[in-house]
């Protein structure tokens, strides 16, 4: 397996542990667009670089390896796949379990970073984390821009979640909550509602 | 409403502290749904690293017949006291809050009361004011999506389109006349925009049904969260005098064949690409002399005559669902 499948690989088997805890089951195509809004926002809440490529086209997105990773996991009997629906052994629980218990390992790091992300983003719905997903900058402007094969690095949702810190002044409020206010404010325009709670007039 | 990078850069104002933690905790009372707890948190922050963690321990130290106050300490341990015993439902709301105020004051803490339909988080002593706003935000996206359609809906939000457009003026209808400018992206733009303001779906205008085919793309294209598309065809026909221009006319009933043959490519090659096909429907905008009982007769013939052509495939018998007929100038009536 190459370093960046492995790598996704990984990220993948954590969120399912970290998903676990609240519920045994993770419907497929929001679990694809968890991993898909943790790689464009990534850069902006951990300043890391992992790179990951995804094919825009007809509406959806093919994150490169993740067909193939979720086979293997099959496989190996972490996961059951019904319909759309992920079903999270106990074995998968189990094997991570063991992993983390090293406290100054790779994983542990890895890991740290993923539970914030997965806390918040359950918080919202499938239908929601599906709305914010296709008003996801990157995603929305690539057909409008001919590009059908985008890179997690070169991100628009992070630059514009930048762009937004930099206009913020209170030090207290950090990466995790302009994520949740950016995913509020594409909910908000969605639906029309005012910041203030009232419908806006279009 | 369109969505601008802009506009999102701008509203930084309204940004307040604790966003993310209040949108975590706001889950707790839905994760937890119909139990009767506090939930007590010294250092907010620590809920991002500890909510799985804390649902899964509330669930398995719950007790109904008692009132019990998780705590998440700066440590990041989870335990549990015991506030009021031997109650359980029974016990008064406020009792709740007051005990839930008492506790965040003297610990400098956060206590959020879930009982019920009361969702309320103290801090300091204190009613949280932005904690109630984000989970009242939270409230009204999940009402505001009850009132928007799913793919199961598509023929009566056609429905609600065509009635909605007799009270509203439209730039393709000019003095009871079909517009000499009309064309059918135009009309394509107008169902398009309808379609993404009413339903819950991703809307998506051309969508090439076909990586290895060279052919046209369909009009108009739907997919849900569960990735089924539903496809829609936008045609149009305008008898002589019906346009602004008393010599002016546009295709014929031929346009009802027409559709049919691209749905039926449409059908085989989406299918082909591995694509939850839901439902395909040609939607024919129109203005002419004929009743409606007439057109729906010449558009039953043309697709059952359809049906017999050898061209025709499964998945186009499969997937079509209807032929929506849109009489242009189908307007209120004033008496």
């Amino acid at each position: 397996m190459d370093r960046k499948k492995s790598m996704l690989a990984e990220t993948m088997i954590l969120f399912l542990f970290a998903l676990s805890k609240t519920s045994e089951e993770v419907n497929i195509n929001t679990y694809k667009r968890y991993i898909y809004l943790y790689y464009l926002t990534s850069g902006f809440i951990n300043n890391n670089s992992d790179d990951i490529e995804i094919i825009v086209e007809k509406g959806d997105i093919k994150i490169i390896e993740f067909e193939s990773i979720i086979s293997d996991f099959v496989l190996k009997e972490y996961i059951e796949t019904e319909k759309n629906s992920i079903i999270i052994k106990k074995k998968l629980l189990d094997f991570v379990d063991a992993l983390l218990r090293n406290k100054d390992g790779a994983l542990i790091r890895r890991y740290k970073e993923i539970q914030p992300f997965v806390s918040l983003i359950q918080s919202y719905n499938d239908q929601f984390v599906f709305t914010v997903f296709f008003s996801e900058p990157t995603f929305r402007e690539a057909p409008l821009r001919g590009v059908s094969e985008i890179h997690s690095a070169n991100s628009k949702l992070a630059v514009l979640l930048k762009q937004f810190k930099s206009k913020v002044c209170d030090t207290r409020i950090d990466e995790y909550d302009i994520l949740a206010y950016w995913m509020d404010y594409i909910l908000r325009n969605y639906y029309n509602i005012g910041a203030d709670g009232d419908a806006v007039e279009e | 409403m369109q969505l601008r990078n802009e506009d999102f850069l701008n509203s930084y104002p309204e940004i307040g502290n604790f966003q993310a933690e209040y949108s975590i905790l706001s889950c707790l009372f839905k994760d937890c749904e119909g139990m009767f707890f506090l939930f007590e948190i010294k250092d907010l922050d620590a809920i991002r690293n500890q909510y799985g963690n804390v649902v899964k321990y509330i669930k398995q130290y719950y007790k109904s017949h008692e009132i019990r106050a998780f705590i998440l300490s700066v440590d990041e341990r989870i335990d549990y006291i015991t506030v009021v015993k031997s109650s359980g439902l029974t016990t008064q709301i406020e009792q709740l809050y007051n005990i839930a105020m008492e506790r965040s004051k003297k610990n400098s803490s956060f206590v959020l009361v879930c009982a019920g339909t009361s969702n309320v988080l103290f801090h300091e002593g204190i009613f949280d004011e932005c904690y109630k706003n984000v989970y009242s935000d939270k409230q009204r996206f999940l009402q505001a999506e009850t009132l928007k359609y799913n793919i199961d809906d598509l023929e009566k939000v056609f429905e609600l389109f065509h009635v909605e457009r007799k009270y509203i003026d439209c730039d393709y209808i000019v003095n009871g006349k079909v517009s000499d400018s009309i064309t059918e992206q135009k009309l394509r733009n107008h169902l398009m925009d309808y379609l993404k303001e009413k339903t819950n779906m991703m809307v998506i205008p051309e969508l090439c049904t076909s990586n290895k085919e060279d052919e046209e793309s369909v009009d108009i294209s739907v997919i849900n969260k569960n990735k089924e598309v539903s496809i829609i065809e936008v045609k149009y026909f305008v008898k002589r005098g019906l346009f602004e221009n008393p010599d002016k006319q546009a295709y014929s009933f031929a346009r009802f064949t027409d559709g049919y043959k691209q749905l039926n490519k449409y059908c085989l090659h989406l299918n082909q690409e591995n694509y939850y096909l839901h439902s395909a429907f040609l939607y024919m905008f129109y203005a002419h002399s004929e009743t409606v009982g007439e057109i729906v007769s010449r558009a039953r013939e043309r697709f059952n005559t359809f049906l017999r052509q050898s061209e025709c495939n499964d998945y186009f018998k499969y997937n079509y669902k209807n032929t929506i007929l849109d009489n242009m100038l189908d307007q209120k009536v004033s008496i």
